[in-house]
């Protein structure tokens, strides 16, 4: 009995202090981090994400097909919509690295220009804002919802030439 | 007893009486107790017939006092020319060497700092360490200087052999022209020994950024909020591929010249 009490004591001794300390630091850090973790309101939306847009060509006269580095695209690109191109051609490929609310504009080698912004976030897809231009003429300007890795096209026709920008984006 | 001594002898019992230390029974045997009983006659009157020694003890007497007053005058004119400011002076100077020779005591007995037991303590073996000390740097710079490379070594061919081609078995052939010293001489045998060779690293690979990686592409419709088409025509449809439906959003562009790199 003497000795479970003498233990008892100097293990309460021991571990006094760096209960102690854990108490006075650990606490306040514990709350800090919860309160961080927790998501409000305000900070329930996404921050940051990345996407990526192909520009293809399509072209209306051609045997090629579809090249091997469009393999990703191949099932949208053999649907009836695009049958009447027989060749397609990866032009460019850029990356956008986007935060929120924050445009980012990226000029293709077809002319054209990309701007994405990323406006936040609606039931874990990323709703996005682009516009589509080339010089000063706005092609396209949408607000649009897509979930992570889909894939939106977006054909833009001149004469019997066709530039397909394929939009994929993701969660960074 | 001599007159000289009796004379000497009466000299100094005259001083004494003259200073006040010849008592009664001060003169204990013969002449010095009739000198001593003349001297108190002569002073106190007793024997005032005897004129001729009391003339002559009279004017010793004078010569004393004469003298006493001289001695005693100089001393109070000295003592008078000393002013007050000199010892104030002399005490200032007094108690400065008090205190100077007090710091001095509180140093000597204040602890030694630690480089002063350090130096104590390595001053027995100062010189022994020394010698070592410069032995060891001499060692050293002897080590570095056999150990560095020399000039002629960083032109040697069998060294800066990874960074240029070389006809050896081991390699293919080199398409360089031959040197005009080459082709007059020819090609020395091969070395009996091979030559050690010194590596030389290669540059490290300049940091690419790795491409992000996307996955395969999921089917899914995307869901438009607002669309506003600046150009001739612009539609929006699905496509029904054999994974799923992908919204496509056809545009169409006026004719007009665009300012573009590329022409459609």
């Amino acid at each position: 009995m003497t000795h479970r009490s003498t233990y008892s004591k100097s293990l309460a001794f021991s571990l006094a202090p760096a209960l102690t300390t854990a108490l006075v630091f650990g606490l306040p850090a514990l709350a800090g981090v919860l309160a961080l973790a927790t998501p409000s309101v305000s900070q329930a939306t996404v921050q940051d994400s990345a996407c990526r847009i192909h520009a293809v060509e399509a072209l209306e006269k051609g045997e090629g097909g579809i090249p091997a580095n469009l393999d990703f695209l191949a099932d949208r690109l053999r649907a009836p919509e695009f049958a009447r191109y027989r060749e397609f051609r990866l032009i460019d490929t850029l990356d956008f690295k986007l935060e929120l609310n924050k445009v980012v504009d990226h000029k293709f080698k077809s002319g054209h220009n990309v701007e994405l912004t990323l406006l936040g976030e609606k039931d874990s897809k990323l709703e996005l804002n682009t516009k589509l231009k080339r010089g000063s003429s706005n092609l396209v300007d949408m607000d649009f919802v897509v979930g992570s890795n889909q894939i939106m096209l977006i054909p833009v026709r001149r004469g019997d030439q066709t530039i397909i920008f394929a939009y994929q984006c993701k969660h960074r | 007893m001599n007159n000289q001594s009796i004379v000497t002898e009466f000299d100094e019992q005259l001083s004494a009486y003259f200073d006040g230390e010849l008592g009664d029974g001060s003169l204990d045997a013969g002449d010095a107790e009739s000198l001593g009983a003349t001297l108190r006659a002569l002073v106190n009157a007793e024997t005032p017939g005897d004129l001729d020694s009391d003339e002559e003890l009279a004017a010793k007497l004078a010569d004393l006092a004469f003298m006493r007053t001289m001695i005693v005058g100089a001393l109070e004119h000295q003592a008078e020319r000393v002013p007050e400011a000199r010892f104030e002076q002399v005490w200032d100077g007094f108690e400065q060497a008090l205190e100077r020779e007090s710091r001095l005591q509180e140093a000597a007995e204040a602890p030694p700092s630690v480089w002063q037991r350090l130096s104590e303590w390595i001053r027995p073996v100062r010189l022994p360490l020394a010698v070592v000390g410069a032995a060891g740097a001499l060692v050293l710079v002897f080590a570095r200087s056999a150990g560095a490379p020399n000039d002629v070594g960083a032109h040697d061919p069998a060294v800066a052999a990874n960074s240029q081609p070389s006809n050896t078995q081991d390699e293919p052939a080199s398409d360089a022209e031959p040197t005009a010293q080459a082709r007059t001489n020819p090609a020395p045998a091969p070395a009996p020994e091979p030559v050690p060779r010194v590596a030389v690293a290669p540059e490290p690979p300049s940091p690419e950024i790795a491409p992000e990686m996307y996955p395969q592409p999921e089917p899914g419709e995307a869901e438009i909020r607002r669309i506003e088409f600046g150009g001739r025509t612009g539609t929006i449809s699905q496509v029904e591929g054999t994974r799923g439906t992908t919204t496509v959003i056809w545009v169409t562009e006026d004719d007009g010249p665009v300012d573009s790199e590329r022409s459609l």
